[in-house]
């Protein structure tokens, strides 16, 4: 009886065996759990986390420039050093790029232009940061797989003829039909799907491109005025998304959060405070105490004196007592729900008023303008007064202000840029195209040097370092293309 | 048919005539050992013939002999028997072989041979040589014991996984481990460490992956150290061959205790650990909080911060001296400061307390055995508020249903866990690495709760960090198996295995909102759950025939199934309501996501073995796997193995006493290894910021796998000797092995600019050598006084043949800023170390113009390499009558760290090299003579803050942060008391005992840090070479009693 037991067992253990063993499918269990093949995904499906990473690679990018264009200092009036802003690069190349390449196919493949058109204006402005950050970029062999381990980096003079090609390219695309009857909604976290909107953003871009290239001669201020004209017509059109409760704005988490415990945080600069509090500009009617976007962005201690923190200056405001101003808690960019703001109406007019500024022959000197530059200006301030939701009557009745197109001079308008542009890493190029003068950016002077490395002391910096990830991988090429960071980029020599 | 007729009755015919020739007559009997237990299987011959038999499952034999014929009784473990037939009984009693020679040992699949058979090294060791006193795994105590085996303690942690390396890495993967198989009772234990599933914030946190943040204990810790008879460590392919792709590094076979004939025998034992963190960074103590010889921030306890600020950051330790009584700062205010004085940091650090328990109960008579056993370990950390607690239960039985068929079963429970400090970046540790001494680490709460910090948050207060936020861990375990033997033959055994291993791990992690870990999202709250379920399978077959006195084979062929699945699922609670409530109800945004990892493989093999004279030993193995884990089409693949023995000790004088033994054994194996789960094509994953303002999104991951990806193939040689002298009094056992690893699969970092972070494919030639010897003597033997030294030295090296051409390096850690990476480039080491270095003219320093040196960022050059040129140890055991002392010393030559947050605590001023600063001196090197020319330096430099804090002349030197790490320690020292005669039969007892021992203390090594055996990463990182940022390792003293009833 037990033999037969024992035979019986030996049998079921065999059979266990062999059907376990011979089962091809038993070893299909290799897929990771939650993933989807791409033709499982609609482009709809992909279109949000690009934007989203594009928003974010603004805002990684500020988190240094705005440290170097002295919008805030680190926590001590600490003045950043040198960068590789590698969030930035992460953001571009390993998020966004081979995403819209996929969006791109599958565009091509559904025949849905106005797609393409957004996936390419989205293209176009992380080319610009990107370019902008580091010089010559990887784009033309970027994100090709395994096709291409080591990409070469085009010139940013190649970079820009792509941006303008792309945006033109959308501009067309979106100026079409598109008989496709795919939509973008909900995941279009910018516009929600309006691609008039998108049209017009791709004419504020084009601008704000061609305006970088002003200086070196590339491009025309009249180039730029062409583009504006088609350009955003109202802080409606502001390209922006909006945080909530749960997916909390960063700005809100690093800088209210953080501080209110005790934490690592930015405190404001004194570049930003001295041109809001009539330091640089006094004002004149003895009306304004101070800007009113002021405490939309920051709050002090509670005095009636706005003293912003100097950069790398050890926590001094520029008359060597503390500085008292910090970010707002429940400001317009450090809300809970506040959004990132990419580009605006408001920093349309602005670039339509230096347009014309200086199509009317206008210097980084020179004084006075024709009604174009100045109607652009004040428009932009109202614009700027609207988005932030402040009344700012009294302030563009100052004379300071409202200097009239004889007194207007480029400082004013790139005064209001730089408040308006607030968080804006546009501001860092800015600053380079006119090389740091403090005829344009009134007031302006080089971080001092306490807390920081103290690596290129007394240099301004131009351009970020290539992150250590590409330095170790692909080696051979960034040697072939790395500068000091103070090496001004392709457009700014 | 009538062929067939004629056959048969000429059998019948010569079995006749050679009865009635011979006058055979039936010898029966039983062979027992010493203490009169049968002894099952035991081969008996009839000396110069093919006549033989076994004994039964009872002991008895019978066979056919004539009188006066001899019969030889061999048995392994025993010494052979030659007794003549007088009569027809004959019972024998074998007695158990003391010499080493016939050691048995317990190769794969638990299949048991003696050591002179072997073609490859195996070693064992058994517990009762190790002292487990105090330690909470087992493996722990294997350190030093094994020539070729590095086992390091990751870190200091109660409860910290252990690292073990047989034979160094074979794969380079750095996410991959190469931690040897772990078999319990003939089937696999899972050793884990898992430290995947990141526990941090949706945002802001830049800390580091869980791997480097909490050193978790590796799975083969939940085995009570006192359930364990013995280890096997199979260390090369050859002794692997078997057990296929999961063994490819190697396997450590424990065996558990078992009952044992006779009355039920009851043991227990209890022992108390103490540990405390002896090594430690030299700090500075001469200067205070402060910057540029003025102070920042003034120590007021009463005061509702507990400090007052002057202005400034306040972070730094390079104010003026505690011993100035005031300062002046730039504004004329005069600041009295005769209050100040240095504060250990390193007050933080706690005597840990282990004490541990053990129970057991075991016995077994002719029909069962069983062994039960319930152990508790528990253990106050080092650090405030990090414990550790486990307790076991271990059922292991065996029933003898014929004889020829019996079953065993063992059941084991292990729930284990406590709270674990963490480590890596924004942690305890690294803000340790900048806190200044002015002011005391442990006043770190406000009365209202709130954390008490002289930074204001720029690093956190680490005893408020240990205090109010560790990571829990909770695990449940249980192990189940089954083994029913069958032998309906004396040449057959088929024998099946069949195994459940299932665990669940909760952990739980609390991060208040005052951390800053947890600032950007308002404190948060991560529970993880990981559910593991293992099942194997393992049916093997043996056929044994001896085809003549001279030749017997033994064939074995087998089938091993195993499926593992680990179920990850995590919750993420982010924004607490209440700032110190851990629940997740107590948060405002959920968060949630799951991942399964599942592995099948299936294997067949067999191995031949055969054996010429007992002496010369031919073995061959095959094995052929499917593996879920690689591309379908080349998810099959077959590797054999050879293995030769030869006993050489006949071609000289046999009965010398000077040459006893001697054997030369030679190896070649192949091993092939799959991919890690998931690696294989291009996945769309859902983004981790989404669902975002009411859309979903996916991406297309980061990492793709090659779809033609095949196994890496791993190809040994082994040779070796075997020698021993002197009547065995001297043995030395030596090995060299060379293993070439074809076809490596990892994942290659790409640029992020090809849109990829890596790609997971085959690259790579890679090679791994090494020599081992083992060198152990008797050298007193007297009744009274034995002594016995161990000595054991091993090599290994690991080379890169060749990488790719699209591949530069291969990273395993970038310590980022400070330029310091692990790194493999073609023709490297394994472990080399690559970071920056001084600017060098002819092997001479440059001092520039400033009269310091510089950093040359021209390229990043080879600094060090992480594993030692060897590795040695000497173990001594001396007892002398009821009196046993042993130590080990074990002596790391070689070897370099990079300690993370070193450039840290030297930016901040507050390690001892610090303290040499205001200071106008001439540094050593050359300077530029003017004509393009170089000359001995002479410039004058002030060695200030400006001079460490530079990361451009000083802290990113490796020369300054990249250090030997070279050892040597005692490993353990201990002391043991037996009690015996007639006090124990006055308590009525078996046996008592009483030890104290130490381990872990007096290190001697050139490393200024914490004891250099730490790792920053769990164990199973495959990363080696960084340290620092974990909780430091510790000396323990242990006391222990056992008794036995």
């Amino acid at each position: 009886m037990m033999k037969n037991i024992i035979t019986k067992i030996t049998i079921i253990v065999l059979l266990i065996v062999g059907i376990t063993a011979c089962s091809d499918d038993y070893f299909d269990v290799n897929t990771p759990s939650g993933t989807a093949q791409p033709e499982q995904l609609r482009m709809n499906d992909l279109l949000a986390p690009v934007i989203h990473s594009t928003m974010e690679a603004q805002r990684s990018a500020e988190l240094t420039f705005g440290n170097y264009a002295q919008n805030f200092v680190s926590q001590g009036g600490v003045a950043a050093g040198e960068s590789s802003v590698s969030g930035l690069w992460s953001q571009v190349y390993l998020y966004i790029l081979p995403n819209i390449k996929v969006i791109k196919e599958k565009a091509a493949e559904e025949g849905a232009p106005h797609f393409a058109a957004v996936a390419d204006i989205l293209t176009a402005i992380n080319l610009g940061i990107a370019t902008d950050t580091w010089d010559n970029i990887p784009y033309s062999q970027a994100a090709l797989g395994e096709e291409n381990l080591f990409p070469a980096f085009d010139s940013q003079e190649s970079i820009y003829n792509e941006v303008f090609s792309l945006l033109d390219s959308a501009i067309a695309a979106l100026q079409g039909t598109d008989d496709s009857g795919i939509t973008m909604g909900r995941e279009d976290l910018i516009y929600g799907g309006d691609t008039d909107q998108w049209l017009r953003a791709a004419y504020t871009l084009k601008a704000r491109y061609q305006l970088h290239l002003v200086n070196k001669g590339i491009t025309s201020a009249n180039d730029v005025l062409t583009s504006i004209a088609s350009g955003f017509t109202s802080n409606d059109d502001d390209f922006q998304m909006f945080y909530d409760d749960k997916n909390i704005n960063p700005w809100y988490s690093i800088e209210i959060l953080a501080r209110n415990t005790g934490n690592f945080h930015h405190d404001i600069a004194s570049q930003m405070v001295s041109s809001m509090n009539g330091d640089y500009f006094p004002f004149e009617s003895g009306i304004v105490e101070i800007d009113p976007r002021l405490p939309r962005f920051a709050e002090n201690d509670g005095t009636t004196e706005w003293k912003g923190f100097v950069s790398g200056g050890g926590g001094l405001a520029p008359d060597g007592s503390d500085g008292n101003t910090f970010f707002a808690e429940g400001g317009y960019y450090t809300s809970i729900d506040s959004p990132l703001l990419l580009i605006s109406y408001a920093e349309a007019m602005f670039i339509k008023a230096e347009a014309a500024f200086l199509a009317n022959g206008g210097n980084t000197t020179s004084t006075g303008s024709n009604s174009t530059a100045y109607m652009a200006y004040l428009e932009g301030v109202s614009a700027s007064m609207g988005k932030y939701g402040v009344d700012g009557s009294d302030y563009m009745a100052d004379t300071s202000v409202d200097i009239g197109e004889a007194g207007l001079m480029l400082n004013h308008i790139m005064k209001e840029k730089y408040i308006h542009n607030f968080l804006n890493p546009e501001t860092f190029v800015d600053h380079r195209r006119y090389d740091f003068s403090d005829d344009v950016f009134k007031g302006l002077t080089i971080r001092e040097e306490e807390d920081s490395e103290g690596d290129f002391a007394g240099e301004w910096f131009r351009r970020a370092n290539y992150p250590s990830s590409e330095e170790i991988r692909n080696g051979a090429t960034v040697d072939a293309n790395r500068q000091l960071p103070t090496a001004p980029v392709w457009w700014d020599q | 048919m009538r062929k067939k007729t004629t056959l048969s009755f000429l059998v019948f015919f010569t079995a006749a005539f050679t009865l009635l020739f011979a006058q055979n007559i039936t010898v029966s009997g039983t062979v027992t050992d010493a203490s009169s237990v049968p002894l099952p299987g035991v081969n008996i011959q009839v000396k110069g013939t093919t006549n033989g038999t076994s004994t039964d499952f009872d002991g008895n034999y019978t066979i056919s002999a004539a009188q006066g014929d001899v019969l030889i009784f061999s048995f392994l473990g025993y010494t052979t028997a030659e007794l003549t037939v007088n009569g027809a009984s004959l019972n024998v009693t074998l007695e158990e072989s003391t010499s080493e020679l016939d050691e048995v040992v317990i190769t794969a699949f638990g299949i048991k041979r003696e050591t002179r058979e072997l073609g490859y090294s195996v070693t064992q060791v058994k517990a009762e040589d190790l002292d487990l006193t105090g330690q909470n795994d087992a493996i722990t105590a294997l350190q030093g014991r094994v020539a070729g085996v590095q086992i390091s303690q990751t870190s200091g942690s109660s409860g910290g996984g252990i690292d073990i390396l047989i034979r160094g890495v074979t794969s380079v993967n750095p996410n991959r481990n190469n931690q040897p198989l772990i078999i319990v009772d003939g089937l696999a234990l899972n050793n884990d460490t898992f430290s995947g599933g990141d526990i941090l914030p949706s945002s802001g946190s830049n800390s580091p992956s869980s791997a480097e943040q909490f050193s978790f204990s590796n799975r083969a810790a939940d085995i009570n150290p006192d359930d364990i008879e013995s280890f096997n460590i199979l260390k090369g392919a050859a002794a692997t061959a078997l057990y296929g792709v999961r063994a490819s590094n190697g396997a450590i076979i424990i065996t558990t205790k078992k009952g044992k004939d006779g009355k039920a025998k009851v043991n227990f034992s209890v022992s108390t650990t103490f540990r405390d963190i002896v090594k430690t960074h030299d700090l500075q103590s001469t200067y205070r909080e402060g910057w540029r010889g003025l102070p920042r921030t003034l120590y007021t306890p009463e005061t509702e911060t507990g400090f007052t600020r002057l202005g400034g950051t306040s972070f730094y330790s390079w104010g003026p001296k505690y011993t100035d009584d005031s300062a002046t700062l730039d504004d004329g205010r005069v600041i009295d400061l005769t209050g100040d004085k240095f504060h250990d940091p390193y007050d933080l650090f706690k005597t840990g307390v282990n004490t541990q328990v053990n129970f057991n109960i075991s016995g077994a008579n002719d029909k069962i055995d069983y062994f039960f056993s319930i152990g508790n370990s528990s253990e106050e950390g080092v650090l405030p508020n990090t414990d550790y607690d486990k307790t076991t239960l271990r059922f292991k039985g065996g029933y003898k249903v014929t004889d020829n068929f019996n079953i065993n079963t063992s059941i084991a429970y292990t729930n284990a866990g406590g709270n674990r400090a963490n480590g890596g970046d924004k942690s305890v540790f690294s803000s340790l690495t900048y806190w200044s001494g002015t002011f005391p680490i442990n006043d770190y709460q406000n009365a209202d709760g709130s954390q008490r910090n002289y930074s204001f948050g720029i690093i956190d207060n680490p005893r408020y960090f240990l205090e109010k936020s560790p990571l829990q861990d909770d695990v449940n375990r249980w192990v189940g198996n089954i083994t029913l033997n069958w032998a309906p033959k004396d040449w057959i055994n088929v024998s099946y295995a069949a195994q459940i291993d299932n665990y669940s791990d909760k952990r739980n992690r609390f991060i208040p909102p005052d951390l800053d870990t947890g600032t950007q999202v308002g404190g948060f709250i991560a529970n993880q759950n990981i559910n593991f379920l293992a099942l194997e399978s393992n049916l093997l077959v043996a056929l044994t025939k001896d085809w003549s006195e001279d030749f017997s084979t033994t064939l074995t062929l087998g089938n091993q199934i195993s499926d593992s699945k680990r179920d990850y699922s995590w919750i993420r609670g982010e924004t607490l309501n209440v700032p110190g409530i851990n629940d997740l109800a107590n948060t405002i945004n959920p968060f949630a996501g799951n991942s399964i990892t599942q592995l099948r493989n299936v294997g067949v093999f067999g191995e031949l073995k055969m054996d010429y004279k007992n002496k010369l030993f031919l073995t061959v193995t095959g094995r052929n796997d499917w593996v879920s884990t690689l591309p379908k089409e080349n998810r099959s693949f077959f590797y054999p193995s050879v293995s030769l023995a030869y006993d050489v000790h006949d071609l000289f004088d046999k009965d010398s006493e000077i040459f006893t033994f001697g054997k030369l054994r030679a190896s070649w194996a192949e091993v092939g290894k799959g991919p890690l789960f998931g690696q294989v094509g291009h996945y769309f994953v859902a983004d981790g910021d989404f669902p975002f303002g009411g859309a979903g999104g996916f991406r297309a991951s980061t990492a793709l796998g090659d779809t033609d990806m095949i196994p890496e193939k791993n190809r040994s040689t082994e040779i070796g000797a075997d020698l021993r002298f002197f009547n065995n009094r001297v043995r030395l056992d030596y090995a060299y092995y060379k293993t070439r690893i074809k076809n490596q699969i990892f994942t290659v970092g790409t640029a992020y600019s090809t849109g990829l972070s890596g790609i997971h494919r085959n690259a790579g030639d890679f090679e791994t050598f090494g020599h081992e010897l083992l060198i152990s003597a008797d050298i007193i033997k007297t009744e009274d006084f034995k002594w016995e030294t161990i000595l054991n030295w091993s090599t290994n090296e690991g080379k890169v043949i060749s990488l790719p051409d699209d591949i530069e390096a291969l990273v395993f850690a970038n310590s980022g800023f400070a330029g310091v990476t692990s790194e493999i480039r073609d023709g490297d080491k394994m472990g080399t170390l690559y970071g920056w270095k001084w600017l060098y003219i002819d092997g001479q320093r440059y001092i520039g113009d400033d009269g310091k040196p510089r950093v040359d960022f021209e390229a990043r050059q080879k600094v060090g390499n992480a594993f030692p040129d060897f590795i040695a140890s000497i173990g001594n055991v001396l007892s002398y009558k009821n009196f046993n002392f042993n130590f080990l010393l074990e002596w790391k030559k070689g070897g370099d760290l990079y300690t993370s947050g070193i450039r840290n605590s030297i930016r901040n001023g507050i390690l001892k090299s610090t303290e040499f600063r205001d200071v106008t001196t001439v540094l050593n090197g050359v300077m530029d003579d003017g004509n393009g020319g170089f000359v001995t330096n002479t410039q004058e430099v002030l060695i200030d803050q400006d001079y460490y804090r530079s990361s451009t002349r000083y802290n990113r030197a490796s020369e300054v942060i990249v250090q030997d790490a070279s050892w040597v320690k005692l490993r353990n020292i201990g002391l043991n008391y037996n009690f015996k005669g007639k006090i124990l039969e006055k308590l009525r007892m078996d046996n008592m005992s009483i030890s104290v021992s130490a381990h872990n203390i007096l290190l001697w090594t050139p490393f200024e840090g914490f004891d250099p055996e730490g790792n920053q990463y769990s164990a199973g990182s495959n990363v080696y070479g960084f340290t620092g940022l974990s909780t430091p390792i510790t000396e323990n003293y242990s006391f222990g009693i056992k008794l036995g009833f």
